[in-house]
């Protein structure tokens, strides 16, 4: 048959090789090649050389596009009509599926592996996108700044703006659009058919609503003029304030209402969601008196507006810095060590620290989901690799490299979309309770945790790179090898690569945890030093309010001083109320703090004088909150009036650092400079210190000064002060008695933040208990899965050794020295993951520091009780594998080879 | 419910091994496709269906010795088992049983 002469050359040695990798492998592809061999021999008698050469690769290219198409993911043939693999890709999905379907363990264990992963990034990312990313609901907001100053002489930082300063700034300055301002207050509304209420408000200039660039749902804003201090009261009321006391009317604009105590206009209705500047419901103009006097005093006014689209944030600066520059050489007395600088609005209310602690734990759960990948990365290698001869039989039937990895990857695929879809059920469900959590809580209206549109491409993402993460590693290993080399001999080749590949991303799990749970660690501690911190106060059984006076009901001083004296004496005689007190602030919810002098002291310039915290005080205050007078006595009844002597308590820290040495009674204290016209007050009492905190996370710093001192309510003029109630049963009950009795002495008074004295603690320390359930979650998640992972990794790489360790045994060897040789390399791992991991941990809680309360970021009992909870957890993972290893028994594992 | 039949390319392709005698080889093969059904068929169609009568127990195929002209690769014989020859007989059956009485069809063509 062979009519083609010896001399015939061969075919072209490329198209060979394709259909060499093309055909299926053995015989049947051989023989196929043989018979083109034999053709091409027969036909180079009859055709020039090209021809004939384009011939042959005509065949082989037609033959190799058959086979790569004709051939189902198992390497078997299909037939002609080639309806098993629609285009493959669902014949994949569908073998996927029965192959995770077959080890039932691994699968679940994998899935709820990535929906862990899934549901903690998912989650936290919702609290990231909700609190810090998605930004105010207001157009460029990316633009809107604020001018803010700091006093280096006084060492006051972040101070909002006198109001000549606010006019300085709004005339002189080019970089904003328009510069509005606004503070704080609370507006009372009477008047109507209902009883009075009073609502968080703002008191805008008049263009600060308009500037926004949100306009009216109902009537409109305010216009210039109106927030003039002869201007007729008006008000613009907020959608839930509309619908809730004014049952949607729709003609509420033009009414006229009691709006603190003031007959006045509703000018408008805000719309929905429109809460500006924190989570006010009403606004009404500011109505500030401004005297063109050279004196600038007069109250702080926030500051804002919208930068210029042409102006950067330094140009601002600079130009911010420079007309402070000229203020100061007109007024340099009152200028001295001012600072002005922007920044942007959000950061007002959304510190930088908490910010900061909130990215930390972005980074911290993609922590946890690369642990969760790397937990997955090392099953499917595991089974890839068990899998070896099934994917190196594939191969020889013709599976192509990219096949065999598209395969492994559909598979890491399914488990990743059942995982992802688990995870985001998981993560709606925390979002949820955690939204729950915080709904009573003090936030930026603009802060809203939720699963929305953003946050599910988000975790379809995430998802997605989980299933590369964990998918594409197994499947470029498991497909890589040489198919001679796993059909050959199983057991060493491919496992031995994947086991070191496993021990790699088991450090990095191991270094990952450790990390997370030092983050974990430092913020348990800080809410058990919450905890455990002595509040030197009591907060059962007490019930606490506020009340605010109008200026119009009560012109004078003194109106005020006796309403707030009639209102205790009345209290006081009330059924059920066992105690009663005044004060400013409410312990827990920080204070003021005041520029003081002690007597004797010289204070060579402003930054001598210390800042200590003060608060106006009732009588019977410390009595109400079982905090004793070590010395000298309580403010009495008559000190509430500013006739009386000047008189003042101090804490034991005050005296321990101001008045060591001295019997602190009849010394002299003075809130303001030592030159000031402020009476100098005699200390009649030394109290026990309270914690009285303010700032983030309303306990404050640990590291505030606990200094106080406590004045009554005849040193300071105010129109608010706080209830304070000892009740000898539930205090709730006691807010009718306390409600009516305020209304008795005025029906338009009402009364607001009405909470147990538990409530409100609670409320002032949500920071830590948040963060650090957070946190605790992460790294708690972090350590199952890291030891599971570690678990795993081991007991598979014994089971791989099972011959090995079988030989050793039949040659002698004794359990022991098999337990010491497994654990070794599981503890080496081990020591690795752990230093790796103190590293990251350091740098990964530096910017806790913030929230955290009572720790250092570098505290050592944390460090140690992290490595001694690994280190067992790491150790147990490995020993239960190792005494396996130590019970084979040297007969069944030669067997089995 | 009877077992379906062969295909009428799985059909020409064992008579066509048959035809071959002892020595059916796939070059041979092909040729008598050709040759006898005017019939050119793609070699990968070719080879898979003939791996897939294999696989269904239709035919079988040994190697014979490697010969030079074939750059070393080994060649397939094929050989068409009792059940392929039951196949075909159950096809021959069915068909003439259908042409049966309408020989008046056939001599017209």
């Amino acid at each position: 048959m062979s009519r083609a002469g010896k001399c015939s050359p061969a075919p072209p040695r490329a198209a060979e090789r394709l259909l060499e990798a093309a055909l299926p492998r053995g015989q049947v592809g051989s023989s196929i090649i043989g018979d083109l061999h034999q053709e091409y021999q027969e036909r180079g008698a009859q055709s020039g050389r090209l021809r004939l050469i384009a011939w042959y690769w005509l065949q082989a290219l037609a033959l190799a596009w058959h086979y790569s198409r004709r051939v189902s993911p198992h390497g078997i043939p299909l037939n002609d009509k080639g309806h098993e693999p629609m285009t493959s890709l669902i014949s994949d999905l569908r073998y996927g599926v029965r192959m995770l379907v077959k080890t039932p363990l691994v699968s679940v264990i994998a899935t709820l592996t990535i929906a862990m992963g899934i549901a903690l990034t998912v989650h936290t990312f919702s609290i990231v996108y909700g609190s810090v990313m998605r930004g105010l609901p207001l157009p460029d907001d990316d633009r809107l700044m604020q001018i803010l100053q700091n006093d280096t002489e006084a060492g006051f930082q972040g101070m909002s703006l006198g109001i000549h300063d606010y006019l300085d700034f709004r005339d002189q300055s080019d970089s904003f659009e328009e510069l509005g301002t606004y503070y704080w207050g609370t507006v009372n509304l009477a008047g109507d058919d209902q009883p009075p209420e009073r609502y968080e408000g703002a008191f805008v200039s008049a263009n600060a609503l308009s500037l926004l660039g949100v306009p009216a749902l109902l009537g409109r804003t305010f216009v210039a003029g109106e927030d003039s201090s002869d201007a007729e009261p008006s008000i613009v009321i907020g959608y839930a304030v509309w619908r809730n006391r004014f049952g949607g009317d729709p003609n509420i604009v033009g009414r006229t209402l009691r709006i603190n105590g003031e007959t006045g206009t509703v000018l408008g209705v805000m719309p929905e969601g429109f809460r500006f500047p924190f989570n006010h419901e009403v606004w009404i103009p500011h109505r500030a008196e401004v005297d063109g006097a050279a004196d600038r005093g007069g109250g702080r006014f926030e500051t804002f507006g919208r930068l210029r689209t042409d102006v950067s944030v330094e140009a601002a600066t600079a130009e911010i810095s420079a007309i402070t520059e000229r203020i100061r050489s007109e007024f340099p007395e009152e200028m001295a060590g001012i600072e002005s600088y922007i920044s942007l609005f959000e950061h007002r209310y959304m510190p930088p620290q908490i910010t900061a602690a909130v990215w930390v734990q972005l980074v911290a759960v993609f922590g946890v989901l690369m642990i969760a990948c790397a937990n997955v990365a090392n099953l499917l290698l595991a089974r890839a690799s068990v899998r070896g001869r099934e994917v190196a039989i594939r191969s020889a039937l013709g599976a192509s490299r990219a096949r065999v990895i598209r395969q492994l990857l559909i598979e890491a695929l399914v488990l990743g979309i059942v995982g992802g879809t688990i995870g985001l059920i998981a993560a709606k469900i925390g979002v949820d309770r955690f939204s729950a959590a915080l709904v009573d809580i003090q936030k930026p209206y603009w802060i809203d945790i939720r699963v929305d549109a953003p946050v599910v491409f988000f975790s379809i993402a995430v998802t997605l790179l989980a299933v590369a993460l964990a998918g594409t590693l197994p499947a470029l290993r498991a497909s890589g090898c040489g198919v001679s080399t796993i059909l050959q001999d199983e057991s060493r080749g491919t496992s031995l690569r994947m086991g070191r590949l496993s021990g790699v991303l088991v450090i990095g799990e191991i270094a990952i945890s450790v990390a997370l749970l030092i983050t974990a660690g430092l913020m348990i501690k800080s809410i058990i030093n919450v905890n455990r911190v002595d509040l030197g106060f009591r907060t059962d059984n007490i019930l606490t309010a506020r009340v605010g006076l109008f200026e119009v009901d009560y012109p004078a001083r003194t109106d005020r001083e006796s309403f707030f004296i009639s209102l205790l004496d009345r209290l006081r005689s009330q059924p059920g109320i066992d105690k009663a007190a005044l004060t400013s602030h409410v312990p827990g919810r920080g204070s003021m703090r005041l520029l003081t002098s002690i007597e004797g002291e010289d204070y060579a310039s402003t930054s001598d004088y210390p800042v200590v915290a003060a608060t106006i005080v009732s009588s019977g205050f410390f009595d109400a909150y079982d905090v004793p007078i070590l010395q000298g006595r309580d403010f009495r009844p008559e000190e509430a009036r500013s006739d009386s002597d000047a008189v003042v308590i101090v804490n034991e820290s005050f005296v321990r650092r101001f008045l060591p040495d001295d019997n602190p009674l009849g010394q002299l204290v003075k809130a303001g400079r030592v030159d000031s016209d402020d009476p100098w007050m005699r200390v009649v009492g030394v109290a026990a210190d309270m914690h009285i905190g303010g700032g983030v996370g309303g306990l404050g710093s640990d590291r505030n000064n606990p200094e106080q001192y406590y004045v009554p309510f005849g040193a300071f003029d105010t129109r608010f002060s706080s209830i304070v109630l000892r009740t000898p049963g539930t205090p709730q009950e006691a807010t009718s008695v306390m409600r009516s009795t305020v209304t008795d002495l005025d029906s338009n008074m009402p009364i607001y933040e009405v909470a147990t004295m538990e409530r409100a603690m609670e409320q002032a320390t949500w920071a830590f208990r948040v963060f650090g359930q957070l946190f605790a979650t992460l790294g708690v998640a972090a350590l199952f899965l890291a030891s599971v992972g570690l678990y795993g990794v081991m007991s598979f790489s014994v089971s791989l050794r099972r011959t090995e360790l079988g030989i050793r045994m039949a040659l002698g060897a004794q359990a022991r020295d098999l337990l010491g040789t497994v654990m070794r390399k599981g503890a080496w791992q081990l020591a690795i993951g752990i230093v790796l991991g103190l590293g990251i941990g350091v740098i990964l809680s530096r910017p806790l520091s913030a929230i955290t309360f009572g720790v250092e970021t570098t505290d050592l009992s944390v460090y140690a009780a992290i490595v001694a909870t690994i280190t067992v957890t790491g150790l147990l993972a490995t020993l239960l594998p190792a005494r396996k290893a130590t019970q084979v028994d040297p007969n069944d594992a030669l067997r089995i080879e | 419910m009877g077992k379906s039949y062969l295909g009428e390319f799985e059909q020409m392709l064992l008579l066509a091994i048959l035809r071959g005698g002892d020595d059916a080889y796939a070059l041979e093969i092909r040729r008598e496709l050709q040759e006898h059904a005017g019939r050119r068929v793609s070699r990968g169609a070719f080879y898979t269906t003939l791996d897939r009568m294999q696989a269904k127990g239709y035919l079988r195929w040994t190697t014979r010795p490697i010969s030079n002209a074939r750059g070393g690769r080994p060649q397939r014989h094929f050989q068409v088992t009792e059940e392929g020859l039951e196949q075909l007989r159950r096809a021959h059956r069915a068909l003439t049983s259908l042409w049966d009485g309408l020989d008046q069809y056939l001599a017209q063509s």
